[in-house]
């Protein structure tokens, strides 16, 4: 059987579900962290399998700008985690009830 | 094996073979001896291509999908970051598939040796006992497995039926002037410097901006909180 455009988006839909479940379901923020960055690995794929498949580069070029900004944007996230842990002594995001009133 | 694709592959022999393969009559659509002429001038590329991957694409994502769910599902953080660490081997090794080297590449070097090493740094700098002190719910385990079943249902229902998404024939990999003459690994890079410095300028200067200002963010969020200084008194003349 031929792998066609099909099966990428199907997989990357599954990787996507996957990584949305995580995060509507933890309350750890490292975890979602990680299930964000899940999804955003899986548009890439995604856009990587549409780019091969049309013949054009691109969707792996707009690949190349997602791993950059899912750089800056972990580097970001996880210095907030770190201030907020020392701040609350906790990652559990409902126990940040700050703006909560 | 050589390493360097053959310039002229014999192109009247390859044309004639997937003439043969095509059947007798219908041949001469016009789509179909494009297509012919096209993989006569790559070469037997796109012959290997087909077959080579149905079983690889399969493991692979197997591994990706499998280590996504102990991403989303481990308690333990560190076995979320192990977890990462393969979906991130799974999908560069789909990117290879693919025919985007420089792009799996990329992703093994900047998440799994960048990104990922600075998740672990965190776990092991936050106290791994508060990270993963609570049981799971079962609302949430329920609520998320309603998630997945809803999301992947839905799109795959749009994407398996028929008419939605053109299927197209595999099209060649990106060309340039003088790719034929590189290697596979020079055609991606040298076709990415190509749009990164050409089409892409003005994103690619802006993604540097971006990372400035990442920097900037994060050395000022994790400074400690100065005191506030004294200013010196000023002397009235």
């Amino acid at each position: 059987m031929i792998i066609g455009l099909h099966h990428y988006l199907t997989l990357a839909a599954l990787l996507f579900a996957v990584g949305l479940a995580g995060v509507v379901a933890r309350r750890n923020i490292l975890v979602i962290c990680m299930c964000l960055e899940l999804m955003l690995l899986a548009t890439s794929l995604a856009l990587v399998a549409f780019s091969r498949f049309n013949n054009s580069l691109d969707g792996a070029v707009f690949v190349f700008f997602i791993i950059a900004v899912a750089a800056a944007e972990v580097a970001v996230a996880l210095a907030l985690v770190v201030a907020l842990f020392r701040k609350r002594q906790t990652v559990f995001v409902d126990e940040f009830t700050i703006l909560r009133h | 094996m050589p390493l360097h694709r053959p310039a002229q592959p014999p192109a009247r022999h390859l044309r004639q073979s997937v003439l043969s393969h095509a059947g007798p009559q219908g041949v001469l659509g016009g789509v179909r001896v494009r297509l012919s002429a096209f993989q006569a001038r790559r070469g037997s590329y796109l012959g290997t291509h087909k077959k080579m991957p149905a079983s690889l694409f399969y493991a692979f994502a197997t591994l990706t999908l499998v280590s996504a769910v102990v991403v989303a599902g481990a308690r333990n953080p560190v076995g979320n970051a192990l977890g990462m660490i393969l979906v991130l081997i799974g999908v560069a090794a789909n990117f290879f598939l693919l025919e985007a080297p420089f792009l799996g590449s990329l992703l093994v070097l900047v998440y799994a040796g960048a990104v990922m090493v600075l998740f672990l740094f965190v776990i092991m700098l936050l106290d791994v006992e508060k990270l993963s002190q609570r049981p799971f719910s079962l609302r949430a385990v329920l609520f998320g497995a309603g998630v997945f079943v809803l999301f992947s249902g839905a799109t795959c229902l749009l994407l398996w039926s028929p008419g939605v998404l053109p299927s197209p024939e595999l099209a060649s990999a990106p060309t340039f002037p003088g790719a034929e003459a590189a290697g596979a690994f020079a055609t991606g890079a040298k076709a990415y410097g190509q749009s990164l410095w050409g089409k892409y300028m003005l994103p690619l200067q802006l993604t540097g901006f971006l990372l400035l200002a990442a920097i900037i963010g994060v050395v000022s969020l994790s400074r400690p909180r100065a005191r506030p200084a004294k200013l010196p008194t000023q002397q009235k003349p």
